[in-house]
């Protein structure tokens, strides 16, 4: 199964730390951290000890140029490279036993194996194999007689760290799952919306062609004014290329955009001196507009800030153009008291009927509207350029997306839980060896200070203040380090620096990264001071403050990293939704389109170029004009009432000159075919009686006594169902 | 006449001429070339749909400015842009397939200043979902409905028992009423006027 951008992402990019991490231990171990009584290892060990933990590093590098399948097999190839090195020293050692010394550092420093175990296969598995590791550490350390304070200490300060490796991993991985499932999600929901919109703008076109110059043709042709016929002829010859050519793209001179920009300002202007208008057009941005769609962009934006002074009188309005490298968005928008879109019934036609309706009924052109109660209103307009690349979602639209660091909670509970616990058990265990029992316990105080300070919940973010105490405890924890006995300054590993730069990686991924790296650099700076101070060695201050200050640092770089990380993966889900949305209003809008070519052409082709022809009428065609200007008034204003048998009734009705109207005056309300049946065969029972004059055939509004009403000039009834 | 057809706009002419009552001034396809072209009128018979995207309720207020009366004709489209011209200051709205003679009609009674109101219109206002909210009485509310449903004056009279004059009477409310409902009432003391004018409050008394 293949993963997701935003998952792919993330994985690279903790392959990525993995990799600089390991480096930094490699370099760490290699120069600064000695062995005082190593254990006698062959040369090719040391070789191959060196070559696997480079093995993630290399595996970092390359993990960025390639796909989800060659990660998956390099997150797993880091992982055997980092389980090599103890794997093979315990089959040395009990092959060749009796040898006696400390083990490498490197087999215990790294966390790479935690970290690789996480991405690859999840917590669970990271959680297994740590303990496996360590266990068998600790293991090989006695056999050597290596199971030394020092040597606990250490391994512990690695479990800690490589428990907060693997809640980060699993955590930011299940994030860009999230981020993923969200984007197929909203891929498929903005492809349904987009095809639908797209549907209904091409049927707006389509209607809107039908009713400026199909209607008019017929109609005149109908009346039989012979002083009329060049002009019929003329308007037919019209009429009959808008409809064919009504899946072609529009064609229209174009207007600059610093034309339609004028036209904008002088729409905000004629409707309030108090609207604001502004444009904000980024650089390469088109440079104009198709005359169709700025007409539409203007006359919408006009109805837009009309409808915010009628529903929003005294609020702030503004009308900004966007001019965009793919497009122009045209927003307006007010600050009033908004309205429930979706309690508006699709009777009421004023948003979709004016605004969406007239924008989307231009090729290329969308509209939407955001609002709510109390939410202000919103209104974007938009041209998209059809020869550019989707993108502009990405400068204005605001597309959420969980941000990794706030999906820690569990995870960061369990994390802490455990740490706390490692350190608590250090410090009773460094209590009983040190000479100075008290400095361990004021250690252990000062590390509950700094996560009390904190707050134990995990998904708010600490304020300042308390984000400072908790920095300026874990300082204090660090600094004790340089306090006891200088001759035991290794003999604790450190751990109150360590547990001091644990708790500020917490405070990091809290949302607090500045001040967590100001604890931290303050901390280790005032401990390798006050070391010095008290006489140890740079060789002892740097290798036991170089892993806290590795932790805190690059656990602030990572938190950073990743919340970037976060908002590219969200900008890609935005242009992925904008790009498929745009496909497929296309391909929505063409087929919708064509098909209605297709109707209209079988419907009114034929008599279009008959009028077109300029060839006078015989009588028997005027009729036809009549008939066929009925039956498209009937389609649109009539809808559900175009059916059988009242389409026959209508059309025997219009040739006894009887003039005929249809109304569907419940456009939203769902009546089902069986009862439309009903009501067209009572309607055509009715319509049949009348002779001559006008009758109107109605679907009621809901909440009426009848469900459809009939009347004539003589007589007039209700179906009641 | 304004209509970005020529055709319907020569159309209209011969109706209007065939009336010796009435007088064809000039035709142009949009409102401003109206104001530039065409000399004054008494009335302007406006198309709902204009080409050049303008809107209809705004080309309405600029004829009214203008000083000429305004019946508009429609193709019959949608409800919406007929209860949106229903919201200006328009005598009628006649549908163009209507039979000559009515509007023939139409158009004199709107020459003569009197509105006209036809089942498109009546229908259009009878489904907005404002309408309920207006203060219209039940008698009211039940002349726009049979309205709408395509009877005439003389018949909507004789079903409801009352004369022609009165059935009229509730038909100029009725128009009253919906132009007001959608006034915009910028501050709070117009917002208090709309109220006291359509109803929703009690007037100021005296003492």
């Amino acid at each position: 199964m293949s993963i997701g951008r935003s998952e792919l992402w993330i994985r690279r990019a903790l392959l990525g730390a993995v990799g600089a991490l390991d480096l930094a231990a490699i370099i760490a171990t290699q120069t600064v951290v000695g062995r005082i009584d190593p254990l006698a290892l062959p040369t090719w060990y040391r070789i191959l000890l060196v070559g696997c933990y480079i093995v993630p590093a290399v595996v970092a590098v390359i993990a960025q140029f390639v796909g989800d399948r060659a990660v998956r097999a390099l997150t797993i190839t880091a992982f055997v490279a980092s389980v090599v090195p103890v794997s093979v020293l315990a089959v040395v050692l009990v092959a060749d036993p009796g040898r006696m010394g400390q083990l490498p550092w490197m087999v215990s420093a790294s966390t790479s194996a935690a970290a690789t175990a996480a991405i690859a296969w999840g917590a669970r598995t990271a959680w297994i194999a740590t303990g496996a590791l360590t266990a068998l550490i600790w293991t090989l350390s006695a056999l050597v007689g290596d199971l030394i304070p020092n040597r606990v200490a250490n391994d512990t300060q690695v479990l800690i760290i490589s428990i907060a490796i693997i809640a980060l991993s699993g955590a930011l991985i299940r994030s860009g799952r999230a981020i993923d499932e969200a984007t197929v999600s909203a891929l498929a929901a903005a492809e349904r919306r987009a095809a639908a919109q797209a549907r209904q703008a091409a049927a707006e076109r389509a209607r809107a062609i039908v009713h400026d110059d199909v209607l008019a043709a017929l109609l005149l042709a109908a009346r039989g004014i012979p002083q009329l016929d060049r002009l019929v002829s003329e308007q037919a010859a019209i009429a009959a290329e808008r409809v064919r050519t009504l899946a072609e793209p529009e064609r229209s001179a174009d207007v600059r955009l610093v034309d339609l920009a004028d036209r904008l300002r002088e729409v905000a202007r004629a409707e309030s001196p108090a609207v604001a208008f502004s444009t904000r057009v980024v650089r390469g941005a088109v440079g104009a507009v198709p005359a169709a769609a700025a007409i539409a962009l203007v006359a919408a934006a006009r109805q837009a800030l009309a409808n915010s002074a009628r529903h929003a009188p005294g609020s702030q309005t503004s009308l900004i153009l966007f001019g965009m490298r793919d497009g122009v968005r045209v927003v307006a928008a007010d600050d009033g008291p908004g309205f429930d879109i979706a309690s508006i019934g699709s009777d009421r036609l004023g948003v979709t009927g004016t605004i969406l309706g007239r924008v989307r009924a231009v090729a290329d052109c969308e509209a939407d509207i955001r609002t709510g109660p109390g939410a202000g209103t919103s209104v974007t307009l938009a041209w998209r350029d059809p020869q550019q690349p989707g993108g502009a979602a990405e400068e204005l639209e605001a597309v959420t997306a969980p941000t990794p660091v706030r999906a820690l909670s569990s995870d960061m509970r369990t994390a802490l839980l455990i740490g706390i616990l490692a350190e608590l058990a250090l410090a009773v265990y460094s209590a009983t060896v040190v000479a100075y029992p008290l400095v361990p316990i004021a250690g252990i105080l000062a590390i509950g200070a700094s996560l009390a300070a904190m707050g134990w919940r995990p998904l708010r973010v600490p304020s300042t203040g308390r984000a400072l105490w908790a920095a300026a405890f874990a300082v204090v924890a660090c600094v004790l380090i340089a306090v006891g006995d200088p001759t035991e300054y290794r003999l604790v590993i450190g751990w109150y620096a360590n547990a001091g730069a644990f708790v500020m990686v917490v405070l990091a991924m809290r949302g607090r990264p500045f001040i967590a790296l100001g604890g931290v650099a303050v901390g280790i700076g005032l401990a390798a001071a006050a070391s010095a101070a008290q006489g140890v060695s740079a060789v002892d201050i740097v290798s036991v403050l170089a892993r806290p200050a590795i932790i805190g640092v690059g656990a602030v770089v990572v938190v950073l990293g990743l919340a970037a990380l976060g908002r590219r993966a969200a900008r890609i889900r935005a242009e992925e939704v904008e790009a498929a949305r745009a496909d497929a209003w296309r391909g929505a809008e063409r087929a919708e389109l064509l098909e209605r070519v297709g109707r209209l052409d079988a419907l009114i082709g034929h008599t279009l170029d008959r009028l077109a022809s300029g060839e006078p009428l015989s009588a028997e065609e005027r009729q036809e004009c009549v008939l066929l200007e009925g039956a498209l008034r009937d389609l649109y204003r009539g809808a559900r009432l175009s059916r059988e048998p009242l389409i026959g009734a209508t059309r025997r009705a219009r040739s006894r000159g009887v003039d005929v109207v249809l109304f569907d005056d419940a456009p939203g309300e769902p009546i089902g075919d069986a009862e439309l049946d009903e009501i067209a065969v009572w309607m055509s029972d009715f319509l049949d009686g009348v002779p001559s004059g006008g009758f109107t055939g109605r679907i009621l509004p809901s909440h009426r006594p009848g469900r459809a009403s009939a009347a004539s000039e003589d007589a007039a009834t209700l179906f009641r169902g | 006449m304004v209509d970005d057809h020529a055709v319907i706009a020569m159309a209209v002419r011969g109706l209007v001429e065939s009336e010796p009552a009435l007088a064809f001034v000039g035709h142009a396809e949009t409102v401003s070339e109206l104001f530039r072209k065409v000399g004054p009128a008494d009335l302007v018979i406006l198309d709902l749909r204009l080409r050049d995207g303008s809107e209809a309720v705004r080309n309405v207020e600029r004829i009214r400015a203008w000083g000429a009366q305004v019946v508009v004709l429609t193709s019959g489209e949608d409800p919406y842009l007929i209860r949106e011209v229903s919201r200006a200051d328009v005598l009628g709205i006649v549908r163009k397939s209507a039979p000559p003679a009515t509007i023939l009609g139409a158009i004199a009674a709107a020459a003569r200043g009197d509105s006209i109101a036809t089942a498109e219109w009546a229908a259009a206002l009878d489904t907005d979902p404002d309408i309920g909210s207006a203060p219209l009485t039940a008698r009211e509310r039940e002349v726009l409905a049979l309205y709408a449903s395509g009877l005439g004056a003389k018949q909507v009279a004789s079903r409801l028992g009352l004369s022609e004059n009165t059935i009229d009477d509730h038909l100029r409310r009725i128009r009253a009423v919906y132009h007001a409902i959608h006034r915009p009432a910028n501050t709070k003391v117009e917002l208090y006027q709309r109220g006291v004018e359509d109803g929703f409050l009690p007037g100021p008394t005296a003492g």
